[in-house]
């Protein structure tokens, strides 16, 4: 599944956020967005996620217009883990994970055996087994970011928008996350703060600042030392890190 | 998978006890009062009435009078008690979550106070007495007001954008000072005894107005509402995970809230014009149960609808026996009862809102 984004403003209580964005993810492709805080990277995912309503610009998924999507249909098409998942009353984590087929279902339809054969995959996937019959409120941050991957998993979608998903994440799971989401033979926009870890997992990165796309390109020709510098202000060297033989990044 | 059939079982099962001790319930409820009548001839006057007469013989009761108290006063009572813990406790439970709020109650939006502003206008002002047609317009006025609160604190809360939980906790707020402000003065300037005595009763609740002309209204709303909610499980669910995390599922949140919370203040209308304020129940008995079976709804709302209507018949029977001579305001029952229930699964099971 591709997806296009074309021309797009967007503002937040009348303050323009994004201005005349345009960015494209093929089939299959990993596509990463990086820029400092407040860039914009968080208010473009909502609106590919049509959270956010634009004020000019069109966003397209295989050439369907999202904007005239139902959201139920987006929804059956386009998984998204937010940043956010704050949650008053409590579920066990099974019933969170089964929550991810509400697309897949009708008003009166009740979860059958092969929803529950969906989420007991999704469950081995994504570690979860130890989680499983535990309540999503007694869980930490990152145990929490991985039931809500996991249900955006469960939702089966074929492509996916992640907006900081290694977040709260200790190493074993930031690694094991974004090698399950590599795997995936579906398309993937997401938005990364670790630099290093795009270099390693995206096909494509776009470099946002103050709201526009400053670079685009392969990681490659993204992470020199001029963008970084331009983007978070701070110092920088390029080397290709001798284990994995691809580039790295270290600040100074 | 195991798990969650095992969990649907017990669901079943406890519906089937619940439904069981609802009936045992109302046989007890309609045997205590000022004539103590023995449980049997109640059981047996009510199955030849409920039958057409087809079950058992009349002839048979030690008094011909008892056939009048249980048809007439006892069981309509009975009756309306289990329609008002149904409706309540629904109400409570669909407003925690279309608020997301744990903290509240079918009142919520304004609707007590609305309802209160109702009531003291009409015994304060022009409809106080005790002939038919003023309890009919007191349940008018009380509706009335209600509605209008739920409504103006629906509209305050669309004003500058969408609809959310926090602008709909403080409108319901703000209208309830200010609704509260009105009553107050109408009651200040009225300066009538015998009037703040009754608005004082009618807000601390009372069954004592039932009867079987009331029971087809009160009765349509609630299975109406019962039926269109459980429709809502799967919704309702998504509701309580926010408005983001329900797009990308694909729910758009506002119009639901809309919705239900439209249906929920009609339900809690109805129930207050005839029954006055009863308080903690429809706080109290969604928690209760949340605590023991979780936050599902499939299981959570309809374990809460039975579950306050067993409550509420029971709070009824207390207010009636617990003082000798004078009857408790069924209020004050319910608080009585349902604060320490309420301790104990804060305490013993560690609720925390969920489980």
């Amino acid at each position: 599944m591709n997806l296009s984004v074309d021309n797009l403003s967007v503002s937040i209580a009348s303050k323009k956020i994004i201005e005349d964005i345009s960015l494209h993810v093929d089939q299959n492709q990993f596509v990463g967005l990086i820029g400092p805080n407040g860039c914009g990277k968080s208010t473009l995912l909502k609106s590919v996620s049509k959270i956010l309503e634009p004020d000019a610009g069109m966003i397209t998924l295989n050439g369907n217009n999202v904007q005239q999507l139902s959201n139920k249909e987006l929804a059956k098409k386009l998984g998204v883990v937010g940043q956010f998942n704050k949650v008053n009353f409590d579920f066990s984590v099974r019933q969170m994970l089964l929550l991810g087929r509400s697309p897949h279902k009708g008003l009166m339809e009740r979860d059958n055996a092969k929803d529950y054969e969906i989420v007991d995959k999704v469950i081995k996937q994504m570690d979860l087994g130890k989680l499983a019959d535990r309540s999503f409120l007694s869980l930490s941050g990152g145990e929490k970011q991985r039931v809500i991957l996991g249900r955006t998993l469960v939702q089966q979608p074929q492509f996916l928008v992640l907006d900081e998903p290694t977040n709260h994440l200790d190493i074993k799971h930031q690694l094991s996350i974004l090698k399950t989401v590599h795997a995936l033979p579906i398309s993937v926009l997401a938005a990364l703060h670790d630099l290093n870890l795009a270099t390693r997992f995206t096909d494509y990165l776009y470099a946002m600042k103050d709201g526009v796309i400053i670079k685009q390109g392969t990681p490659d020709e993204v992470l020199t030392e001029a963008v970084i510098r331009e983007l978070y202000e701070v110092e920088c060297r390029v080397y290709t890190n001798p284990i994995l033989g691809i580039k790295n990044i270290e600040f100074l | 998978m195991n798990r969650i059939s095992r969990q649907r079982q017990l669901f079943y099962m406890s519906i089937l006890l619940l439904t069981f001790l609802i009936i045992l319930s109302v046989g007890i409820g309609v045997t205590v009062g000022q004539v103590s009548i023995p449980l049997s001839e109640s059981f047996q006057i009510l199955a030849n009435k409920l039958s057409g007469g087809l079950i058992g013989d009349l002839d048979t009761l030690s008094s011909n009078a008892y056939t009048n108290i249980i048809w007439q006063i006892r069981f309509p009572r009975v009756l309306l008690a289990m329609l008002t813990g149904m409706g309540l406790a629904m109400a409570g439970a669909v407003m925690q979550t279309t608020v997301q709020n744990p903290l509240a109650d079918p009142y919520i939006l304004g609707i007590s106070s609305g309802a209160s502003l109702g009531a003291t206008f009409a015994i304060m002002i022009g409809f106080g007495g005790t002939s038919i047609l003023a309890q009919m317009g007191l349940s008018f006025w009380a509706f009335l007001g209600a509605i209008t609160a739920a409504f103006l604190v629906l509209l305050l809360s669309n004003v500058g954008g969408q609809v959310n939980s926090i602008k709909l906790v403080l409108s319901g707020m703000v209208l309830n000072a200010l609704f509260t402000a009105f009553s107050n003065f109408i009651i200040y300037i009225a300066n009538d005894a015998e009037g703040i005595r009754s608005v004082t009763f009618w807000m601390m609740g009372s069954l004592a107005g039932a009867s079987w002309s009331i029971l087809p209204l009160i009765a349509t709303v609630v299975i109406a509402g019962f039926l269109f909610f459980v429709t809502q499980e799967r919704i309702l669910n998504i509701m309580l995970l926010g408005d983001e995390a329900a797009i990308t599922l694909g729910v758009n949140l506002a119009f639901y809230r809309k919705l239900y919370l439209v249906v929920a203040s009609i339900l809690t209308g109805i129930i207050v014009a005839n029954s006055g304020m009863i308080g903690f129940v429809g706080l109290i008995i969604p928690h209760i149960v949340r605590g023991i079976v979780g936050s599902n709804h499939r299981y959570f709302l309809t374990l809460s609808i039975f579950s306050g209507s067993l409550f509420m018949v029971w709070s009824d029977i207390l207010s009636r026996i617990i003082l000798p001579t004078v009857e408790l305001p069924i209020g004050i029952l319910t608080s009585l009862i349902g604060a320490p229930l309420f301790i104990y699964i804060f305490v013993k099971k560690g609720y925390e809102f969920g489980g």
